[in-house]
């Protein structure tokens, strides 16, 4: 599942390669033919299996490479493929638990998603993906609370599997609820491996709740008579953006905040975007320095960026020049000069000849 | 003494319907990119590193005969190919799409004296902007050259014909201290601890390459320590030789207008497109010619579309050479030969103050 898209490569390779002194690229074009996953830029690791979890979703089995370091449970990594000359990164959930060795990944088929698609009917057993190393604040704390609570919806269970896996392997002693919303039986990500978890650790117990066959859907009413006593739990949520709200907003009434973990699927949404006054035609968020700033339609994301008073850097002004590029992490631009509009996560564009068609997210 | 430029003035309207037509072969290029031209360059890094590895081995083996001077060739053309096909191109952001941060425009650090990112805002920004506005455009005879009668003469341009022998010789050092301008500190018009400032990062780049070539690779050749450094500076030399003659035919050979900065004030996108198009020269030749240029061979495609990717200016030649015509506009090409003999020739000619008094341009 997609998670907030994050830089290209690790600060580590960017300093080696503009250090001078060494000539990193020179060292890193001969390590990737010796072994694409030797690469010191983005290594590429081979698929060692793929689980068939449901009729949409996949699981994948890769072997990460050295630099990757120690994923916690809950965190996602950076999947690339090649696509027609185009390389395309997504983030997915680590649904295994951290563990030295194998790492999994579990990919929900997305109806127009070009990674996830691309994974699921191009990639076999043995082909390479790019691989980035771990990363996600979607992690319990230290020590883990005695009582939890899990609300997973569709492929929301992912990350939460592997803190699942990672609690049950270890010596947590704690009881754990796990609230997994699906839409009907057929849609029951880790349906047998959970069963069997709760089987042999008396100290979970899974809820299946399905919209489809039971008509059972989140409310107030439905979680307490699921969990009677979800107020004393520690929770973790993850899920589509639609149904974390009401739960975040049922947790805020209770004032609970302060109980509950959560993690957005998709591309990050930190704007309302029907509270927009006249004229204004997006808001750009600035990735690095957290503030936000308005576009009126038409107006280049560098003539926005100039009128909030921030100073990019510019040449021509024209699309020639390239001195404005930025990364663009989501949402659409269209191009002022060919009026192509792109929405494609993780893209170069450049600034002076950008308009945000809507809400933004700049690596600014 | 100088005929009027061949190509006609363009109405506003026509202006704009030039650069539709423009937009459009454009578009249609964009659309089509992919698999190909991401194969197509990784083939060229790939001929490029591995060219260089034989390049460099070889050279310690010198006193196997013919291998010496087959290894300067490979590591020359190795340099060459990396400079022109792979670092100028790709630091225009021609394979930006490709989303691969080895590839990327804003990170690529070429292996020549000058740093990337001078690089960037002299060539990128300055030269493709303001191409051949006298006054704006630095490259217009590099600040030492006089190509044009509209630039002032002074004596020291009599020197021009054998000076420019040394410069080509040396040329990634000018490309390197093109934007320090350091005529203005040697008289005193800044102050000098601003030009330590600007020249550290030069120095830091610069040191590491000489460390390269001059140090760290004879040192491991061991016994034949002086074949190594003196082959690397002639695969230098050579490829110094080589992108000084390129550049020179892109944009001073006989047909190429030259503006003044009262011509281009809010220019629309057609008069920019009109003007890179009579502001640039093109070479014809074969297809290994078009490949070591780094398809600067095709500088007028070059300059209206300096992000698309070049291999692909061959093929997108005919059409722009066909719109050229339908408006009247001049296409300046000819074989390499003929290109850089007309430069040479200028080199001669603006020698010289101008025979004729003629009315200075604003």
């Amino acid at each position: 599942m997609t998670v907030t898209a994050t830089a290209g490569q690790p600060a580590w390779t960017h300093s080696l390669f503009r250090s001078g002194w060494l000539d990193g690229s020179a060292l890193n074009f001969f390590l990737e033919e010796l072994n694409p996953a030797w690469s010191l830029v983005r290594p590429a690791v081979r698929i060692r299996q793929i689980i068939e979890e449901t009729h949409d979703t996949r699981s994948f089995v890769f072997k990460p490479a050295w630099g990757f370091g120690r994923a916690i449970a809950g965190q996602h990594v950076g999947i690339g493929v090649d696509i027609n000359g185009r390389r395309h990164e997504r983030r997915y959930s680590i649904s295994s638990a951290p563990a030295r060795g194998l790492v999994t990944i579990t990919v929900k088929r997305e109806p127009n998603g070009k990674v996830s698609n691309h994974l699921h009917d191009r990639i076999k057993v043995g082909d390479r993906v790019f691989v980035s190393p771990p990363q996600g604040d979607f992690v319990l704390p230290s020590p883990a609370p005695q009582k939890l609570l899990l609300i997973a919806a569709g492929s929301g269970i992912t990350p939460l599997m592997a803190q699942l896996r990672s609690l049950l392997s270890g010596r947590y002693s704690g009881s754990i609820v796990l609230l997994n919303y699906v839409r009907s039986q057929q849609d029951r990500i880790f349906g047998a491996a959970l069963d069997e978890l709760a089987e042999r650790h008396p100290q979970l117990s899974v809820h299946w709740c399905l919209e489809k066959e039971n008509a059972e859907r989140f409310s107030a009413s439905q979680l307490q008579q699921r969990v009677p006593d979800y107020a004393e739990r520690f929770a973790l949520l993850c899920g589509p953006a639609g149904f974390m709200q009401v739960v975040r907003q049922h947790w805020h009434e209770q004032t609970l905040d302060e109980r509950l973990r959560f993690e957005y699927f998709g591309t990050p949404q930190p704007f309302k975007p029907d509270d927009k006054p006249a004229g204004v035609a997006a808001h750009i968020a600035l990735a690095r320095s957290g503030r936000s700033i308005v576009a009126e339609a038409n107006q280049s994301a560098l003539a926005a960026l100039e009128a909030a008073g921030e100073t990019p850097s510019y040449g021509c002004r024209m699309g020639i020049c390239q001195s404005c590029r930025c990364r663009k992490v989501s949402g659409p631009v269209r191009n002022l000069l060919t009026g192509a509009v792109s929405h494609e996560p993780n893209e170069e564009i450049q600034l002076c000849i950008s308009a945000a068609e809507d809400d933004l997210v700049l690596d600014y | 003494m100088k005929k009027p430029h061949p190509s006609r003035a363009l109405s506003p309207q026509e202006q704009d319907a030039l650069a539709a037509e423009l937009d459009a072969l454009r578009d249609s290029v964009v659309a089509d990119l992919g698999e190909r031209d991401a194969r197509y360059i990784r083939r060229i890094v790939r001929i490029s590193r591995y060219s260089a590895v034989f390049g460099r081995i070889a050279l310690m083996f010198g006193f196997v005969p013919l291998l010496w001077p087959l290894a300067v060739l490979a590591l020359g053309v190795s340099k060459i190919l990396e400079n022109m096909e792979i670092g100028h191109n790709v630091m225009h952001g021609q394979y930006d799409w490709m989303n691969d941060p080895r590839l990327n425009s804003q990170t690529y650090e070429w292996d020549n004296v000058g740093t990337s990112d001078n690089w960037r805002k002299t060539h990128n920004f300055k030269h493709h902007t303001y191409t051949n506005i006298l006054g704006l455009d630095d490259d217009l005879g590099y600040d030492i050259t006089r190509i044009t009668g509209a630039q002032r003469w002074n004596p020291g341009y009599l020197l021009q014909p054998a000076y420019n022998v040394v410069f080509a010789l040396l040329f990634q050092w000018g490309v390197a201290l093109q934007d320090m301008k350091l005529g203005r500190y040697v008289l005193g018009r800044r102050p000098l601890t601003e030009m330590f400032a600007k020249l550290r990062p030069i120095v830091r780049k610069s040191g590491f390459q000489l460390f390269k070539d001059y140090l760290f690779f004879p040192l491991l050749a061991g016994p034949n320590l002086l074949a190594v450094p003196i082959g690397n500076l002639i695969a230098n030399g050579m490829r110094n030789v080589w992108t000084y003659s390129i550049i020179h035919c892109g944009h001073f050979p006989a047909g190429v207008r030259i503006y003044t900065r009262a011509e281009c004030k809010n220019e629309s996108r057609g008069h920019w497109y009109a003007r890179q198009m009579n502001g640039s020269a093109n070479i014809e030749g074969s297809r290994l010619l078009y490949i070591l240029s780094g398809h600067l061979s095709h500088q007028i495609e070059h300059h209206l579309f300096p992000d698309i990717p070049a291999h692909r200016y061959p093929e997108m030649a005919p059409k722009v050479r066909e719109i050229c015509e339908r408006y009247g506009q001049h296409y300046a090409t000819g074989p390499f030969i003929r290109q850089f003999g007309s430069v040479i020739g200028k080199f001669f000619l603006y020698a010289v103050p101008n025979l004729q008094r003629r009315p200075r341009t604003a």
